[in-house]
């Protein structure tokens, strides 16, 4: 019988590098189902349903408009303050959902953790996926702004390189939501923190403002936020934007991947007592 | 085949208690003020456990709660890790720890098939040619569209239960799902797991139903405190699970079980059943009677005289937990004008005892009749019950042929030519 040559052994496991890549990829099915149900049982039984989605970031950006465009008069890099602010919006959006509900990821999977084994790492890893679908749906929404505005947009091939920009934006959530996820299970805090520590993160992120507001002196600090680069690119891709450094953008994208690698390591750590600790 | 499917060696499992945000915090106090922190408390679950389970084979894991079953199984199935030794499991596991695991409440059946199925390992496309044997296994072919919520708790057993079955795993791994059910189902589901065994796998059944672990299993485990206390053929493994609960019972000089326990969930006068005895005919008392024999119960109440119109009642259950019969004061006539005491000792005595021979226990219980119960002891004493013989002609009848005995004539006569 063919399904005899799997073969399972339970000990108690020690090391650390043990990333277990294979597991995750042989069950990839599962992470392909979640992400799914992700979706439709957010907005089950709402009236408007899926349209929450473009609704959320779209009232968020009418009243940042207001806001930081308006009274506030934040330069806006000569396009239309709006469009400038949504480009940004729209992968902290990505980032900020994820995170929060990756955070939760474990603790709203603990039935299933307790009763059945699959790798652990799919539960905050199917966010990264599910709010990628709302960033598309978004999407179009900038690009009917764009056209109500009539702004002289640059429709050229850079356009189609904003998907690059995602891939650091992907690393960094998922590299945070297993940290955070991680910890929540032991220290429930994380909950009441991460809303607070988001919030601080969007004002250390270019997402209202540009760069350039800041003394040139503290730039550098503002780049090394992988975010940073993320809000760069889409607004260089989509609004052809220049960036205000590439090398130091590079930098930032490392520091994401490389907290990716740590979360791994540190949730496959976690993992090992996770049912028990639940 | 000569490599057992699993193989379990010195396999241990130790819990930390207390709460752990807590300890942590604790500790970081006792360090600063540059104290050495007391070790916290631990608990072992599990306790040097070895075993191993041929392919094809239905073993059965029995024991109190409490004892470690769930525990094991867990650790077969990879949700936690063992502290100490190995399990080896070769071959596709899949499991059924729990009622609608990994169900989303939110989700339609079918899309709860997909999600479970995926989460025990399956790919998307092997779904997709189960699915249809999956829903009419279930019986649900008319709610797939409907969300699990909606869905009676037998609904949801029978949809886990289908996938898992139709997984094709090599080892199944089952811990209490019949509890729920209608009959109709728990058969369905046994003769689902007769044919996983029958097929070459090998299925690892947790049941507190020794029915059905005597009928499905050819070996079981018995988990005392962690640790293994018997292991063997499934009848002697099920006889020392019995024999071990007695011992747990204290008795006073008079031979009556002290009845401080009561079982969830908790009756509203639990101070009504002190003790209870079991009386053989000739006057002792006994833990055994012998078939057509007289049984006298004798049940020790402290204050029924607050209630004058309570009946005391006796009910004899089979190893496999069936009400074989019921007796109680009221079917005697009641006690009538008897003078009141707030120390009594109810004798109910039972008249040719018509139970072939095995062990049975006895439930104890105090109610008004149509009111509401009073008290209940559950498995309150044990009760053997020896062959005598009855029938005249030598004949040893067993509990295994039939709980009832009865008695009759047999003949036999010529009959016509069949065609």
């Amino acid at each position: 019988m063919a399904a005899r040559d799997v073969m399972y052994v339970r000990r108690p496991r020690t090391g650390w590098f043990d990333l277990a890549l294979d597991e995750l990829w042989a069950y990839r099915d599962l992470l392909y189902t979640l992400m799914w149900r992700n979706l439709t049982v957010r907005y089950k039984q709402s009236a408007i349903g899926i349209a929450w989605v473009i609704l959320k970031p779209v009232l968020q950006m009418l009243v940042f408009s207001v806001l930081f465009g308006r009274l506030a008069n934040l330069p806006s890099d000569n396009v239309p303050y709006p469009i400038f602010l949504y480009a940004g919006l729209l992968p902290w959006t990505y980032f900020a959902t994820t995170i929060t509900s990756g955070t939760g990821s474990l603790l709203a999977g603990s039935n299933m953790i307790s009763k059945v084994y699959f790798p652990r790492m799919i539960l905050p890893l199917s966010y990264l996926f599910t709010s990628l679908i709302d960033l598309a749906l978004s999407l179009s929404v900038l690009l009917g702004m764009m056209v109500w505005y009539r702004a002289d947009m640059v429709f050229g091939p850079q356009m189609a390189l904003f998907p690059l920009f995602l891939v650091p934006a992907i690393a960094l959530a998922g590299g945070l939501s297993l940290w955070l996820s991680a910890i929540a299970v032991r220290y429930r805090d994380i909950h009441h923190l991460v809303p607070f520590l988001l919030q601080i993160g969007m004002f250390v992120t270019p997402v209202v403002y540009a760069v350039n507001l800041l003394p040139e002196s503290y730039q550098w600090l503002l780049q090394l936020n992988p975010m940073t680069g993320v809000v760069e690119g889409f607004r260089w891709a989509l609004l052809g934007k220049s960036v205000s450094g590439w090398g130091i953008m590079g930098a930032g994208f490392g520091l994401a991947f490389l907290i990716l690698l740590t979360g791994m390591i540190f949730f496959r750590r976690v993992e090992r007592t996770v049912a028990d600790v639940i | 085949m000569s490599t057992p499917v699993i193989e379990v060696a010195q396999l241990g499992k130790t819990f930390q208690l207390g709460e752990i945000h807590r300890d942590w915090t604790r500790r970081a106090a006792d360090r600063l003020r540059g104290r050495r922190s007391p070790p916290a408390p631990t608990l072992q679950a599990l306790r040097e456990v070895s075993f191993t389970v041929p392919q094809g084979e239905v073993f059965g894991i029995i024991g109190a709660n409490g004892a470690g079953k769930s525990t094991l199984l867990k650790i077969l199935a990879g949700i936690t890790d063992p502290t100490t030794g190995k399990a080896t499991l070769r071959g596709r596991i899949a499991s059924l720890l729990e009622v609608g695991t990994g169900f989303h409440p939110e989700l339609t059946g079918r899309e709860n098939v997909f999600l479970n199925g995926t989460l025990l390992g399956l790919r998307r496309h092997e779904i997709v040619e189960e699915y249809d044997r999956i829903v009419e296994f279930a019986g649900l072919e008319t709610f797939m569209d409907t969300p699990v919520k909606r869905y009676s708790s037998g609904m949801q057993v029978r949809l886990a239960f289908a996938v898992a079955a139709h997984l094709r795993p090599a080892i199944l791994l089952i811990d209490e799902v019949l509890a729920v059910g209608d009959v109709t189902f728990q058969r369905k589901c046994l003769g689902a797991m007769k044919e996983v065994a029958g097929g070459g796998r090998t299925v690892l059944f947790v049941s507190h139903n020794m029915a059905a672990v005597s009928s499905l299993c050819q070996r079981a485990l018995m988990l005392r405190q962690g640790q293994v206390a018997a292991i063997g053929p499934t009848d002697e493994v099920i006889q020392t699970y019995i024999h071990s609960t007695e011992e747990q019972q204290t008795r006073d000089a008079l031979g009556f079980v002290l009845l401080p326990e009561r079982k969830i969930p908790r009756p509203p006068e639990p101070g009504l059943i002190c003790a209870a005895r079991v009386v053989s005919a000739v006057g002792q008392p006994a833990a055994s009677v012998r078939t057509g024999d007289s049984l006298r119960v004798d049940v020790r109440v402290a204050g029924l005289d607050r209630f004058p119109a309570a009946v005391v009642g006796l009910t004899v259950r089979s190893v496999f937990d069936q009400k074989v019969f019921h007796f109680n004061s009221a079917m005697a006539g009641g006690f009538r004008a008897a003078k009141r005491h707030p120390h009594e000792i109810v004798r109910l005595e039972v008249a040719d005892v018509p139970l072939m021979s095995g062990a049975y226990s006895v439930d104890v219980l105090v109610f008004e009749p149509g009111v509401r119960l009073l008290d209940r002891v559950d498995g309150a004493l044990p009760l053997d019950v020896i062959d005598s013989d009855i029938y005249g002609f030598g004949y040893r009848g067993e509990a295994r042929e039939g709980l009832i005995a009865v008695r009759g004539a047999c003949a036999i006569a010529p009959s016509p030519e069949s065609p």
